[in-house]
């Protein structure tokens, strides 16, 4: 049986837009399954499978990915430490895309009849897992448009969402800096550039003094100025705390 | 697998690759340098004034390879 501790990054995450009572705590505390680590580069769910469990990441990164007929992939979302991966098998059956490991996972797993189950005795949990999967929607909306940016901007502005969403879950350290278990490769098939590209953004972004990116560890040296090279607005992530 | 460089010139100058990136042979490495010039062509010709762009890939044992996209602005009837 899991305990509120191993769930504490997504309650956060639940906490930044809601209240949750006590019975609500303990009622998704409850719903969760058996935990399971994945190491890096492993996959969490295939696309085409038919989960019987939905994920929820306690530890480490995942990403949301397509691979093409060319051996192309397109990553379609990076997902950080708190965040229910594929909530989305409950209703949607078949995956129709993949969830990868980009560093080692630590994964706890809810059986999908009991999420059922609290769908009809929790209207008020119910809506807040619907929340959350609207909220990844509206970050693939703001993906979709960020890509009409150049590249330097895509990247600040992935850095300041990155920023944002791990600074929800406690994971933000005292010096404004974050792990990112990412490649310039990864990070080029999430931005839909070429790595070169990337690297070269990267070499530009490093000279404006805004952040350095090394062993896996990002660290924001000017937050004002990144996020105005971003013409960043956080409205998409709904960071407000109100009934829902 | 090789580990392959590439040099960016642009129009703020020259912008040497320290990392490098794996391909499986210099042909690989190609298409890579051809996507990058896509991608930055597109957004040079939106950002600046057009320029001359090219990716000079470097590695220990082939190459090193130019591949150059030149872009020019004429005004065939201008009396100057």
């Amino acid at each position: 049986m899991a305990d509120e501790r191993v769930l504490a990054t997504f309650l956060r995450k639940l906490e930044a837009r809601d209240v949750l009572s006590d019975e609500e705590r303990a009622t998704l505390v409850a719903c969760a399954g058996d935990e399971v680590l994945f190491p890096a580069g492993t996959d969490l769910v295939r696309e085409g499978a038919r989960p019987d469990t939905s994920m929820l990441v306690i530890d480490g990164f995942t990403s949301r990915y397509r691979d093409a007929p060319d051996g192309s992939r397109q990553i379609m979302a990076i997902h950080v430490p708190g965040d229910f991966v594929d909530l989305h098998s409950l209703l949607l059956k078949e995956m129709d895309h993949s969830v990868g490991a980009l560093s080692a996972c630590r994964v706890m797993r809810f059986p999908h009849g009991r999420l059922r189950a609290l769908t009809e005795t929790h209207p008020h949990l119910t809506r807040l897992l619907w929340l959350m999967t609207l909220i990844d929607s509206s970050i693939h909306r703001e993906w979709l448009a960020a890509a009409a940016h150049p590249a330097p901007e895509q990247i600040a502005h992935l850095i300041c969402e990155l920023y944002f969403r791990l600074e929800i879950t406690g994971l933000i350290g005292a010096d404004r800096s974050f792990y990112l278990p990412l490649t310039q490769t990864e990070l080029g098939e999430a931005l839909g550039l070429s790595a070169v590209h990337v690297n070269r953004s990267l070499q530009q972004l490093r000279s404006e003094g805004l952040f350095t990116w090394q062993s896996q560890t990002i660290h924001i040296l000017d937050w004002d100025a990144l996020q105005r090279r971003a013409a960043f607005d956080d409205r998409y992530l709904h960071l407000v705390r109100e009934p829902r | 697998m090789p580990r392959y460089y590439f040099d960016v010139h642009d129009a703020q100058g020259v912008h040497p690759d320290e990392v490098g990136l794996v391909f499986s042979d210099m042909d690989a490495a190609i298409v890579e340098a051809r996507r990058a010039l896509a991608d930055m062509t597109r957004e040079s010709l939106l950002v600046d004034s057009a320029t001359d762009l090219s990716i000079v890939i470097r590695d220990g044992n082939e190459g090193p390879v130019n591949l150059i996209v030149t872009m020019t602005t004429e005004r065939p009837n201008d009396q100057g």
